[in-house]
């Protein structure tokens, strides 16, 4: 049925003239041989199967058809995943003979789905923040029950190994762990790892100087790379983009732009660094007494954007706060605290539910710090229903910056906070919103703007020849992969799942959607991030031929159309 | 429907646009034939009627294609013999796309501009021979459509029952019938007083057979003109839906390569990918504003006008 | 008579405020049935099952439908239009900035429009008949045809991209400070971003006016009143500007009320190729954002804007020409 529905989608049009199907030769003198006739607008074509694997007339009793549907997000919200899906979905046709459908849905059905596994198959991506450094997020999210998303997938070995590397506080014996998580995700194929395509930036050199870039999405929204830039005359650095914040309520946050807005005003105990290490911030140093219990020194010359000093209080009162009310955005990071207090004078002592390896370079690298005098009783004060809901214009932080304008959809402008401890070259800080990152990268080659981030290839390509920007694409660590439901046939058998990993075809895909700026992957630690990444995982690129072998061997047959059927079971 | 014709009772125009049709069709060509914006327009129609209908002869290549030469994809290239409209930024052919996208715009057209002519004019003739609490509840819903901004509305509801070709065409006569309804209602209200629909109504006609063997006909004219208009409109507004990244998912449209160019920022560059898609919409509409008015001037050969 | 076109108007006002009605309505069918879980969109990955009912239940999702509809009248007629899902701002905080920059855009194309295209529609009747009528008329409808979107592409292809002479987009450049409210919109900076967006749009709403103008003045210069001119020997540039063309003017300018309306719906599409942060670029962003208050909102703010310019439309054509509120209020039909 699904297949018909699609067909008829691909014969609009024709009315009685004719079948657009089989148009065009695949024999072209221009194509490399590697032609894979991908079809968003064609019905895919399927192979004639080798005879010996075709099963006919009351065999096909015993065996089902291979059909599901592969869900992913429209074109204006995510342009290139939208086109990969197309690609992926024509190869799996093409190459293996399943009847797939691919359903294009809003962020909110997909994505949803995607939480909830409700889904046959879903393209997923993970960003590349870098409080993802730590290997915990990504291993974690193929743990059992410890982790999100997980594609109901279940090894109670893998299980154990993650749950030592989040224990294990040395760093080597930890690597050794997560390496070894990652070669049994790479044996098991929970899901088909893709790729982690460069982060692709362009930064205006003829009017400032000395950029900071940041690891993984090659963020310039982070005070490292505000300290370091030196404009032109009295120029603000000014960040062209089309992100943007929705709220710089610290209580409301619901996104990551909110929170890299945040963090301009509100500081944090512990920052990560260019190179995604926790580095000293509010906090001078910390030590952990026991693996489950931290105890964070607090620098003394810190104040609030009204006057008022930074008190230990102010830290234990912000997670308390935070627990009290909830934020749901950041519950993963103070949820794992038990209980925090004051032990010294500028001591502030975190007491953790279990030991934790990336409660640095996570949680404390997240926490903002919020004045105590400002928030203490707000709700009730105001009446409000959450702390969420206020309004507040005054954004009094302890951060570097202070907010001197916030339009929404459109500016933020920051200001430098005179007595914060860290020294800034610039006066102040525009975030302005684009239309599209065309507009964007213009304002950003014509002068206007410092700088643009994840840009397109092709943008990429045009900013490299242009003057006075600076194009600059690094591999990251973020990552993209074909999620499969490990609890529905016939993902549930890890052969298919194998034979679908062989049956991709990565490079291609690298070439045309990200231009060939894209590392392939075998498993969720991509080469990026050096350290904790295993660089000897089995890989699977087999292609056509043993994607069909290792099918054929597992007891899946084709009909004589070339469709895959599985036995029924 | 010769039968059927000499059954009416013709105003002066009309009896004039008829005499023409009966004088024979060499009479209506030779006014067509003298009208060069129209010729025009109708050979530009024919054009994209063929192409559509041919794509897959005429289009070189699957218009999904990616091309690779040396291992790497050949994107944004300049036209070429290989490419004449050149690639787009997926490295596949302009020129293929552009052929196949015609379908989209024809079918998005005629489909919309039918529906909204059977619609608009039952509702129309409905209301208009009705009159009294039938035309006031139809006339209210009419109304009430005009207050409905158009493009935000089938925005709305392409995203409600999920983007595709057939979505947007329903989600289009949701609200283009409107038109068509109110100016078929105006003229039916003023048929309705004419003699012959009276003597018919004496002659002990049914409702239905006064409303669509007598007074039917007589719209024809004005039918055809106002749903060649809204065929245009449609086309317009499926490229705009399109552009907002809302149309066919499964199809190349002529709206669906201008937002790939605008998104992907090579109108930066590539005019090639930018300007046949756009001049395609600009010329198929523009033929079927002349065609509408040729279509009016044909059955009041006093007008030689566009409606708008 | 007077009494007749009170009494006309008042009606025409009844039925637009049944219409509004009819339209919210329909609206909130329309957003309470779409699919998807409205909770999503201001739910991060991080937030549990439970989070997200709790949220539901603020935001008033979990009642009955009727019980939703209710409070929905009651919202609208209040103007308390709750909080956007997406910004934690009141809706009718973002509609309003929204709406006075799709205004002055609009309002600033479609006057343009109309004084260009009366000029233009006359000369074309005076011209009638001529290679110069064929030609213009040609011109005037290929502006008409062309999707306003793709000439404002190849507006900024050209002389954006090309020749860095106007802003790619937005209504200020980045450093602008507005010196007080109304600088934002006499400032030079966003005159500067207005000229391409302004010209772009009125060279395609230039063609009704236009048409319709030449149309008009060719029905005038039929009467006979024109006839008896021209056998007293007037010049054809006296008779067509001094008499025919104030009798053709006055139908024509009760279309712009509509035009406007037409022009404010439209508004969706050319704010996208401009980046223009408008009302058009606001449902658009939050529909599929599926932020169900700001879309529904921004929706029945345009559709409030429609129906009153209708409305509008309706006053002026009965002072225009008082036969229709008479013929109207008699037969009660429209």
């Amino acid at each position: 049925m699904d297949r018909d529905r699609r067909k008829l989608l691909a014969g609009v049009g024709v009315g009685a003239v004719g079948g657009i199907a089989g148009c065009t030769g695949t024999d072209s003198p221009d194509d490399s041989g590697n032609a894979t006739t991908t079809a968003t607008s064609n019905s895919s074509k399927k192979k004639t199967p080798d005879s010996d694997r075709v099963v006919t007339g009351s065999e096909l009793e015993e065996y089902e058809t291979v059909s599901f549907t592969m869900q992913s997000y429209t074109k204006s919200l995510l342009p290139q995943r939208y086109e990969w899906t197309h690609l992926f979905h024509d190869q799996l046709v093409n190459k293996l003979g399943v009847e797939a459908e691919v359903q294009i849905g809003q962020v909110g059905q997909i994505f949803d789905n995607w939480v909830n596994v409700d889904y046959d198959v879903n393209m997923a991506g993970w960003s590349g923040k870098p409080s993802r450094i730590d290997p915990n997020t990504f291993l974690s999210a193929f743990h059992t029950d410890g982790g999100l998303y997980t594609p109901n997938y279940s090894n109670p070995e893998y299980d154990e190994l993650v749950e030592k590397s989040q224990r294990e506080t040395d760093r080597e014996a930890r690597k050794e762990l997560v390496m070894e998580a990652q070669q049994i995700l790479a044996e098991d194929v929970p899901v088909v790892f893709l790729f982690a395509d460069d982060a692709l930036a362009a930064t205006n050199t003829a009017n400032w100087s000395n950029y900071t870039s940041q690891i993984g999405d090659q963020n310039y929204v982070h005070v490292w790379n505000l300290m370091s830039m030196e404009p032109q005359g009295d120029l603000p650095a000014i960040k062209a983009g089309t992100l943007f914040p929705a709220t710089l309520n610290p209580m409301a946050p619901t996104k990551s732009a909110d929170l890299m807005g945040l963090k301009m005003v509100y500081d944090r105990l512990v920052r990560l660094g260019p190179d995604g290490q926790p580095q000293p911030w509010a906090a001078t140093e910390w030590t952990a007494p026991e693996p489950d219990t931290f105890d964070v020194t607090l620098r003394d010359d810190m104040t609030w954007h009204d006057g008022e000093d930074v008190t230990p209080e102010d830290v234990t009162f912000t997670i308390e706060f935070l627990q009290e009310w909830g934020v749901p955005y950041m519950k993963s990071f103070y949820d794992p605290i038990e209980s925090v207090e004051v032990v010294d004078d500028n001591v502030v002592r975190f007491n953790l539910e279990s030991a934790s390896a990336s409660f640095t370079g996570v949680n404390l690298a997240l926490l903002f710090i919020l004045p105590k005098h400002v928030w203490d009783g707000l709700p009730e004060d105001e009446g409000l229903e959450h702390p969420k809901n206020y309004n507040d214009t005054q954004y009094v932080g302890s951060g570097p910056f202070t907010v001197n304008t916030f339009e929404e959809s459109n500016r933020v402008v920051f200001d430098v906070y005179d007595d914060h401890w860290a020294d800034f070259n610039v006066d102040s800080f525009i975030w302005k919103k684009y239309g599209g990152k065309t507009q964007a990268l213009a304002t950003v080659e014509k002068g206007d703007a410092s700088w643009v981030v994840n840009i397109q290839p092709g943008q990429f390509e045009r900013a490299k020849q242009n003057q006075g920007v600076e194009a600059n694409g690094v591999s990251q660590h973020g990552w993209k992969a074909i999620y499969m439901n490990n609890a529905r046939r016939p993902f549930d058998d890890k052969m298919f799942r194998k034979a679908v990993a062989h049956a991709t075809d990565k490079e291609r895909v690298i070439k045309l959607v990200y231009g060939g700026r894209a590392d392939s992957i075998e498993g969720p630690i991509p080469p990026a991030n050096d350290f904790w990444h295993n660089p000897d995982l089995p890989s699977y690129d087999g292609g056509e031929e043993k994607a069909r072998r290792m099918l054929f061997e597992a007891g899946y047959r084709w009909n004589e159309d070339g469709t895959l059927l599985m036995p029924k079971e | 429907m010769k039968a059927i014709l000499s059954t009416i009772q013709l105003s002066k125009a009309q009896k004039i646009a008829l005499k023409r049709y009966r004088s024979s069709a060499r009479e209506v060509l030779r006014v067509f034939l003298n009208d060069r914006p129209a010729m025009l327009a109708a050979l530009v129609l024919a054009f994209f009627g063929l192409l559509a209908i041919f794509a897959p002869v005429v289009a070189p290549y699957d218009p999904s294609r990616e091309f690779f030469a040396g291992g790497q994809p050949v994107a944004l290239q300049p036209p070429s013999i290989a490419h004449p409209f050149g690639t787009t930024t997926l490295a596949r052919d302009v020129f293929s796309q552009w052929i196949y996208g015609s379908r989209i715009s024809l079918l998005v057209g005629v489909l919309s501009g039918l529906s909204v002519m059977v619609i608009g004019t039952t509702v129309g003739i409905v209301a208009g021979y009705y009159k009294g609490t039938t035309d006031l509840v139809l006339m209210r819903i009419v109304d009430t459509l005009y207050g409905i901004p158009a493009t935000p509305f089938i925005l709305i509801l392409v995203l409600f029952f999920g983007a595709s070709v057939w979505n947007v065409i329903l989600a289009m006569v949701l609200i283009l019938w409107r038109t068509m309804a109110r100016v078929i209602r105006s003229e039916t209200l003023s048929l309705a007083e004419r003699p012959f629909i009276k003597s018919a109504r004496a002659a002990g006609a049914s409702d239905k057979r006064i409303m669509f063997i007598h007074i039917l006909p007589n719209l024809l004219p004005l039918i055809m003109v106002e749903t060649t208009i809204v065929v245009a409109f449609s086309i317009a507004l499926e490229a705009g839906i399109s552009f907002l990244g809302l149309g066919a998912t499964a199809v190349t449209s002529w709206g669906a390569m201008l937002e790939l160019t605008f998104s992907s920022g090579a109108i930066r560059s590539a005019w090639w990918w930018v300007i046949p898609p756009g001049l395609s919409i600009t010329l198929l509409v523009l033929s079927f504003f002349y065609i509408s008015r040729i279509v009016e001037e044909i059955s009041n050969p006093e007008s030689g006008r566009f409606k708008l | 008579m007077n009494v007749q076109r009170l009494k006309y108007l008042l009606k025409r006002l009844g039925l637009s405020l049944v219409s509004l009605w009819l339209v919210a309505t329909i609206l909130f069918l329309i957003f309470r049935l779409l699919p998807g879980d409205p909770t999503t969109s201001v739910i991060a990955p991080q937030m549990s099952q439970q989070a997200r009912q709790e949220l539901a239940a603020q935001y008033g999702l979990t009642q009955p439908l009727h019980v939703q509809y209710v409070y929905y009248l009651k919202n609208i007629v209040t103007m308390n239009l709750g909080n956007s899902f997406q910004y934690s701002s009141p809706v009718t905080e973002i509609i309003s900035g929204r709406l006075v920059n799709t205004l002055v855009l609009m309002v600033t194309s479609v006057t343009l429009a109309y004084v260009l295209g009366v000029v233009v529609g006359a000369f074309l009747a005076w011209k009638r008949d001529t290679r110069i009528d064929v030609f213009g008329v040609g011109i005037v409808l290929v502006m008409y045809a062309a999707p306003v979107f793709w000439t404002g592409m190849l507006g900024l292809m050209v002389f954006s991209f090309r020749f860095g002479w106007v802003p790619s987009g937005g209504i200020h450049s980045v450093t602008f400070v507005a010196d007080g409210f109304w600088d934002n919109y006499i400032s030079t900076d966003f005159l500067h971003h207005l000229v391409l967006p302004v010209t772009v749009t009125t060279l395609y709403f230039l063609s009704v006016p236009a048409l319709t103008m030449r149309n008009n003045l060719l029905d005038v210069l039929r009467e006979d009143f024109i006839e008896m001119m021209r056998a007293a020997g007037l010049s054809e540039y006296s008779i067509l500007y001094r008499h025919a063309a104030r009798n053709a003017l006055l139908p024509v300018l009760h279309y712009a009320a509509v035009s406007l309306g037409f022009a404010i719906g439209g508004s969706v599409i050319i704010e996208k190729v401009f980046s223009w942060p408008g009302l058009g670029r606001l449902i658009w962003q939050a529909t599929l954002a599926q932020d169900y208050p700001l879309a529904q909102f921004s929706f029945l703010m345009l559709a409030t804007i429609v129906i009153g310019l209708n409305f509008l439309a309706d006053v002026l054509s009965a002072y225009v020409d008082p036969r229709v509120a008479v013929e109207q209020a008699n037969t009660g039909g429209e």
